[in-house]
């Protein structure tokens, strides 16, 4: 008898033990699968904000959702803005048959961490520049406000079942980290049926914008030789320099899985998508395989439904002027089927009112937006004028060549120029048709391109000496030296020659008639020195200008130093499906970029789990934590 | 003649039979002994088993809690015996009420150079981080966080608990290394947790419970720091 209870004594605690590990178990599946019904939540929500990206507030959540109050019968506490039902929190159905034949429940809540009135304390919500506001009134929510530049904060609490009786771990630590709720929901106090494990993930998404790097393609990316550089600078420090505004930003990125990087130069990373990059050894930043950026199309149906209301049949061929508004919330609207400039010095001049001009050159902002229908090119002197001041933004269907001059940019800020490529029709098949950009000038290019449809191509034709001049516009002097501040160079020379030659420079310069009549192509007047598209003249003596005193505000040393080896310059940031850089091109991202433009989706900038909660009141946000009796 | 008187026969056991029944209550009793030995071996190796089972589900999931809310791939100390894990301190312990973490603040903040960074606290405009630390010692995995239970100080306040062995009867810190087969800016680490656990109490040398767990995890909160 005596062994028959010892063996029994024995056998029980075996049992108890084996089933307490058994529950142990079941206790970690399911508290395992609250973190992923948390997790989906969450993936849930990130949908849901770049949903309405492309479809504004209109959004609906998954079908499903419900939007029940909590239990307490509040809304969500807080501070912030309830996004977008007052703070309820969304249901996901629950999903059956998990471990034990139980099933998991999501709740999602979505506010921002600031306020309706103060959202100041997110800066991306304050870049309120022309390209970063959305263009179809209607995709910003109903009181106007774009709430997409906003961060969001996410909370989704997972809840999953735990089978097996409601009995605690036989280890504290085990209970300390994953708090099953028996009896009662901790984090609400409110009875449960039976068992629960649940997780809560806290998030906060930052809205991403279109130019994080200096080149991102859809597919490939090819630098074609090592004389392409792709670096980066930041305009808000002034014009690009090689010594003195130089950064390592230039970072290329594909969505697909080459990047023939060609020995070129890249101050910055170079990330594919599962892929490889090629010829690298010229990349000083990092190199990685896990880059993926969504991109959204740019639809007809994301464009202002006001565009047909200002359409202006035909393409344009010839001359003509545009003048901008100095509202940013009304700008001047162009819509046209095409531009087509020939050979023979036309100019389309996307002006600036009058009342925006100063006697020093400078303007103050104005604003144009242009759709064009169809293809834009132009060749040889033609070109697209975008006077200094103002902020054109060219929506367009077709493609896109710029030979020649080009589109000038008087104000040299890539912000001033965007480019975006709309998607076009589809096929019968579904597919879309294939669109080209192709910049391809023998002038500086300062602009930012995004059409995720189109190819892009670019080439600046390499200055070779006698050919065309590098650039066009006034250069202001604001030193003090009442003597010419400039030297004036062939094109290829070299700082070195230039100081070797100078003399010999300042006879040349004195022979293009330094006082300026008869339409020369260069002269002063009043401390500006003038350069005009006479291309005649120019032709015969291509040129830089390089600064002895004073300031050059609106062309640079570096830019000087650049042409005169040849090199061409493009000043932006460019988004499309393939991107090929050829000739000796340099890219120079402007960094202030990067927070620019219109929001593609959002991203997660911290994670935290299992920390916060309301309390049973449903007030303060608090940690919870269980008392130290409790304990 | 008269008969002689009977008196009962007194039945003993023969010697015989004595020793048949010996034998048979030694073989029971072996038997049982035996059994209850095996019993209680198998108890202790269920039992020991399921501790060591428990003790790598507990510190896989203390692992992947941490580094998934971490901001940096975490860093081996250098004896390779602990490692650190740097997690955004988002919420703060409050005096006045130590049973609870209150949120810091609220704020966000995009550098010059596009980078962003939250920043809860604005009276303190920057990043504060706690860090995480787990150590092997003696055989066992501690755990150290600033946001351990708190308990009282004896004189009004409380004070963290300290480091918490979470593991035990491990014989090496497990291999924590980043995945580079995925990802090469150390976003996503990769580890292994294994036991050699002797059992207990009647160890038996090479008799070992060695079972690896292996897991990945991406540190998602990484990007703080771009």
């Amino acid at each position: 008898m005596i062994i028959v209870c010892v063996l029994s004594v024995v056998a029980g605690s075996l049992l108890l033990t084996t089933v307490a590990r058994y529950h142990t178990t079941f206790q970690s599946a399911s508290w395992q699968e609250s973190i992923v019904a948390a997790e989906a939540g969450v993936d849930l929500a990130m949908n849901e904000l770049r949903k309405r990206v492309v479809q504004g507030p209109s959004a609906s959540f998954q079908t499903g959702w419900t939007t029940t109050s909590p239990a307490t019968g509040k809304a969500y506490p807080g501070f912030g803005h309830a996004f977008p039902n007052g703070g309820q929190p969304y249901n996901l159905p629950a999903q059956p048959n998990l471990e034990g034949n139980t099933t998991t429940q999501t709740r999602v809540y979505l506010d921002v961490p600031g306020s309706d009135t103060a959202p100041s304390n997110f800066a991306v919500a304050n870049d309120n520049s022309f390209i970063s506001q959305l263009d179809n009134p209607n995709l910003r929510d109903a009181d106007g406000v774009d709430r997409s530049r906003w961060w969001y904060r996410i909370r989704a609490l997972g809840i999953a079942g735990v089978s097996g009786p409601p009995r605690p771990n036989i280890d504290k630590r085990d209970n300390r980290l994953r708090q099953i709720s028996f009896f009662n929901d901790w984090r609400t106090g409110q009875s449960l049926a039976s068992p629960q494990a649940a997780r809560l993930v806290e998030i906060v998404a930052r809205p991403l914008t279109n130019f994080r790097n200096a080149l991102m393609a859809d597919k490939t990316i090819n630098l074609s030789n090592q004389d392409v550089l792709v670096d980066s600078y930041n305009s808000s420090q002034g014009y690009y320099s090689s010594t003195t505004n130089h950064g390592n930003m230039g970072n290329i990125a594909t969505n697909g899985q080459l990047i023939n990087a060609s020995h070129a130069t890249v101050d910055g990373d170079a990330m594919t998508n599962n892929g490889t990059v090629t010829n690298g050894d010229n990349i000083t930043g990092q190199q990685s395989s896990n880059f993926y950026q969504e991109l959204t199309p740019l639809t007809p149906g994301m464009l202002n439904p006001g565009w047909a209301n200002v359409k202006d049949p035909g393409t344009l061929t010839t001359d003509a002027t545009y003048t901008a508004s100095t509202d940013a919330t009304n700008p001047t609207m162009v819509h046209l089927d095409g531009i087509n400039l020939p050979v023979g010095g036309h100019v389309v001049n996307l002006a600036a009112p009058a009342a925006a001009s100063s006697s020093n050159g400078t303007s103050t902002p104005s604003y144009i937006k242009v759709y064009v229908q169809g293809d834009i090119l132009t060749n040889g002197t033609s070109s697209i004028s975008v006077a200094n001041g103002v902020n054109a933004i060219i929506y367009f269907t077709g493609n896109v060549n710029l030979q020649g001059n080009g589109i000038i940019n008087g104000t040299q800020l890539a912000r001033n120029l965007v480019l975006n490529g709309v998607q076009p029709p589809a096929n019968s098949d579904g597919t879309y048709p294939s669109r080209t950009i192709n910049i391809a000038t023998t002038q500086d290019f300062e602009g930012i391109v995004y059409a995720p449809n189109h190819d892009l191509t670019l080439a600046l034709q390499t200055v070779a000496a006698g050919a065309n001049a590098t650039t066009a516009g006034n250069v202001t002097y604001t030193g003090t030296n009442p003597q010419i501040p400039f030297l004036i160079s062939r094109i290829n020379t070299t700082m070195t020659q230039v100081d070797a030659l100078q003399s010999d420079y300042q006879t040349q310069l004195a022979k293009y008639d330094k006082n300026g009549d008869n339409g020369a192509f260069m002269k002063m007047q009043n401390d500006q020195l003038q350069i005009n598209q006479q291309q005649t003249l120019i032709s015969q003596l291509a040129f830089n200008v390089y600064q002895l005193g004073g300031t050059i505000i609106s062309l640079t040393a570096s830019q000087a130093a650049d042409h005169a080896q040849g090199y061409n310059g493009i000043y932006g940031g460019f988004v499309s499906s393939t991107i090929t850089v050829a000739q000796k091109t340099h890219v120079h991202y402007d960094e202030t970029l990067r927070t620019a433009g219109p929001v593609n989706h959002y991203e997660i900038v911290n994670w935290f789990e299992d920390n916060a909660s309301r309390d049973a009141t449903g007030g303060t946000e608090q940690f919870w934590w269980p008392s130290a009796s409790a304990r | 003649m008269t008969a002689l008187p009977t008196h009962p026969r007194r039945h003993g056991f023969t010697l015989l039979e004595v020793l048949i029944a010996a034998s048979m209550l030694a073989v029971v009793i072996v038997a049982s002994l035996t059994g209850v030995i095996s019993l209680q071996k198998s108890y202790s190796a269920t039992e020991e088993y399921a501790t060591e089972l428990a003790d790598q589900m507990r510190l896989l999931d203390f692992l992947a809690l941490d580094l998934r809310r971490a901001s940096a791939p975490p860093t081996m100390d250098n004896d390779g015996q602990g490692i650190q894990i740097t997690v955004p301190d988002y919420y703060r312990f409050n005096a006045s009420d130590p049973q609870h973490l209150f949120p810091i603040a609220n704020g966000a903040v995009v550098n010059s150079d596009g980078s962003a960074a939250i920043y809860y606290d604005p009276a303190a405009p920057s990043v504060t981080t706690q860090t995480i630390a787990y150590r092997f010692n003696n055989g066992s995995i501690t755990r150290a966080d600033p946001w351990q239970p708190l308990v009282a100080n004896g004189s009004g306040g409380y004070v963290s608990s300290g480091p918490v062995t979470i593991a035990s009867n491990m014989d090496a810190f497990p291999t924590i290394t980043p995945d580079t087969d995925v990802d090469t800016t150390g976003a996503v680490v990769r580890y292994n947790v294994t036991f050699h656990a002797i059992f207990q109490p009647l160890a038996v040398a090479n008799q070992t419970n060695a079972i690896t767990l292996h897991n990945v995890t991406f540190v998602r909160s990484k990007n703080l720091a771009h």
